[in-house]
This record gives C-alpha cells, sequence and structure tokens, in this order.
C-alpha cells in the first residue's frame, strides 16, 4: 500500500514536471481502481484522482494531517499531497496561485481572501457528517 | 488567557471587569495579544469583551501578535496580560502555570465558529477537481468519525508531538473541534465582524453565496 502510495505520488510529481500549464490539475490513473470505493453517479468511476492539501500541524488540523497516509484515501480513490506551509498566509498564496487545492482553516481566511481578490470559498459551510446535521 | 498573577478565577468577569476598570483609572491599561488581521478568533474575543460591557477600542490596548506560537512567550515574558488564542497554545499556557483560563468566546452571534475548509471557484467548478475535492472531504469525515469514537488517537497523537502529558493532551482534548461548523447566519455575523471592524472592504455577509458553499457536503450526504 505505502509502496503503491509513493508510486502515485512520484506519478503526479512526474506529470506536473512535464510542461503541464496548470500545475494542480488533478491527475487520475486507473492503478488503483480496484481499490477504490464506487460511489454512485461518479463520473471518474475507476480513476484515482489527486489533490494537493497543505495542513498546518495544529491540533484542530488533525483529520488532514492523518489523511495523506490514511486507509481511506485508497479506498475512496484519491491521492493526497501535503504541501508544507507555515502560517496561513501560505494558504492563501497557494490557493491563490493554483499550488494548493484545499487546505483547513478558518472562516476569515475565506473571507480575508475574498476580500482582496482571492476567489476562496468555505466549502464546509453545511452539516459535515450526518450526526451533525 | 490571561495571566496568573492577576489572581482572577475562570469564568470571574466582574473581577476581569475591575482590573480592566483598574488599568483604565491608572492609565495602564489591561493589554491583550491577539492576532487581528483575517482572523476568526480576534472577531469572537472583540465581541465577547463588548458583550461583557468592556470596549476593546477604549478600555483596553490591543496588540497585535500575529504568529500563533509566540503567544505563550508573549504572556510569559509580561508583554501582554491577557492573550486572544488558541490551541494548543493556550494548553501550554496552562501547562507552563503562567496563566489561567478566563472564557471562551462562543455567546456572541457569530457561534462557536473555528474551522472552515477552504478551496477555490476554480477547484469547484472543474469536475474532475471537484470530484477530488469530494473525495478528499470523505476521507476527512471518515478520520473525524475515527477520532471522535477513539480519542486515544488525538491523545497520543498530542503526546507525541508535542511531548506533553496526559493531563495536558486531556485538556487540549477538551477544546479541540473536528467538524468545522455549518450554521451559515454565524458565518454571516463573523463576515459582518470583520466589516464592522473594518478588516474587510465589503461586508461579505450580504453575498454569502460568494464564498460559502453547501453543495459539496450536500451532495456528499446524499450519495451516501
Amino acid at each position: 500500500m505505502r509502496r503503491l502510495f509513493t508510486i502515485l505520488i512520484a506519478l503526479a510529481l512526474i506529470a506536473s514536471a512535464c510542461g503541464d500549464d496548470d500545475t494542480t490539475a488533478t491527475t487520475t490513473t486507473a492503478a488503483a481502481a480496484a481499490a477504490t470505493t464506487t460511489v454512485p453517479g461518479d463520473p471518474f468511476e475507476g480513476q484515482v484522482l489527486t489533490i494537493r492539501q497543505a495542513a498546518i500541524r495544529a491540533l484542530p488540523n488533525l483529520p488532514q494531517i492523518l489523511a495523506p497516509d490514511s486507509p481511506y484515501a485508497e479506498e475512496f480513490g484519491i491521492e493526497i499531497i501535503d504541501v508544507p506551509v507555515s502560517t496561513p498566509t501560505d494558504y492563501v498564496t497557494g490557493l491563490g496561485r493554483g499550488d494548493l487545492n484545499v487546505v483547513p482553516g478558518t472562516p476569515s481566511i475565506a473571507i480575508a481572501g475574498r476580500d482582496s481578490g482571492v476567489q476562496l470559498v468555505n466549502v464546509a459551510a453545511g452539516p459535515m457528517s450526518s450526526r451533525s446535521s | 488567557m490571561i495571566r496568573k498573577d492577576m489572581n482572577i478565577a475562570e469564568g470571574d468577569w466582574d473581577a476581569f471587569k475591575a482590573a480592566v476598570d483598574a488599568g483604565k483609572a491608572s492609565g495602564n491599561l489591561i493589554k491583550m495579544g491577539g492576532v487581528l488581521a483575517a482572523s476568526t478568533n480576534y472577531v469572537l474575543c472583540y465581541d465577547t469583551l463588548v458583550a461583557k460591557g468592556i470596549d476593546p477600542e477604549t478600555d483596553i490596548e490591543v496588540v497585535n501578535l500575529p504568529i500563533f506560537p509566540e503567544h505563550p512567550g508573549a504572556l510569559e515574558r509580561g508583554e501582554v496580560d491577557m492573550l486572544c488564542s488558541t490551541e494548543p497554545f493556550n494548553t501550554f499556557v496552562w501547562d507552563r502555570d503562567i496563566g489561567t483560563f478566563l472564557d471562551t468566546p462562543f455567546e456572541t452571534e457569530a457561534g462557536d465558529i473555528l474551522g472552515a475548509l477552504i478551496s477555490t471557484d476554480r477547484d469547484l467548478q472543474d469536475p474532475e477537481r471537484r470530484e477530488a475535492l469530494k473525495r478528499w472531504m470523505r476521507v476527512v469525515i471518515a478520520i473525524m468519525e475515527d477520532l471522535e469514537a477513539d480519542p486515544s488517537i488525538a491523545r497520543q497523537w498530542i503526546m507525541d508531538t508535542m511531548e506533553l502529558d496526559e493531563e495536558a493532551a486531556n485538556r487540549m482534548l477538551d477544546f479541540a473541534y473536528w467538524d468545522p461548523p455549518s450554521n451559515l447566519d454565524h458565518l454571516a455575523a463573523l463576515a459582518n465582524g470583520h466589516f464592522r471592524l473594518g478588516q474587510t472592504e465589503i461586508d461579505w455577509s450580504t453575498r454569502m453565496d460568494d464564498w460559502t458553499d453547501d453543495t459539496l457536503l450536500a451532495e456528499i450526504l446524499a450519495e451516501g
């Protein structure tokens, strides 16, 4: 599993280094298709998608810190690349430049980013689970 | 968190207000340190002080401490008398016995907002990236449920990565949260708070659809 994960990361990095203008374009591969959980209506069924996250090493971000190496990543067919950052400002910069696809943070990051012209969105503006709905 | 030698017990706002009044009378204002810019924490603290009858503009001195990890040291060195901070730094203050906990700032119209998951219009609008976001959120939700079901996972992580003992780890877990909040009224109050404090050009509470999205989670829940 770990080896497969490493190979997938390597493939994603190679793909992004090979002249792809959009470095954050999600990269697909069918390599781990058999391991993924099928979700009805998923147009990318059978493909492993890639996402680039950043998570400052703080307790509230523990789910995201654990995510890249979690068995759930393989289960749901997603390769999670963790990009090191130091401050919330790095979040805004990374998302704005397209180096990142998603980060955990606070709503104020989305508000401040939006106010400065970076098109950020809080995608957790809904019940996070059936338990919290 | 307030300086321990102020001898104010947890939740004793009357004693804190008396200290604020004394500081104002002597010309030696109580100094509150916090991250001011783009900070959910600061809006919550600001409005909590106002609700308690304390005007942050005139009754205390607000000191910008833009880097959270520097908060415990600033309190320890006496550069500020209190902190509007967050975890794990509040627990560091408690663990080092340099401050005491006054209150959480969760009684304002913004509620107990702390977390969010931030992406971009670009990612939401591209079908493949949107699907990647959904899968990522499924992973995060599954881990959140594991953390809630078995607190020992987070406790051990705290002890290993922060070199804290079990008592401190448990205290930190008391203030831990995994679910980013969902209440749009709270989010609107927060956005309006930033505008009231002059931190944004636009009152984003009037344009919620621009910066909040509930469709992704709705799709995940609908798909089971």
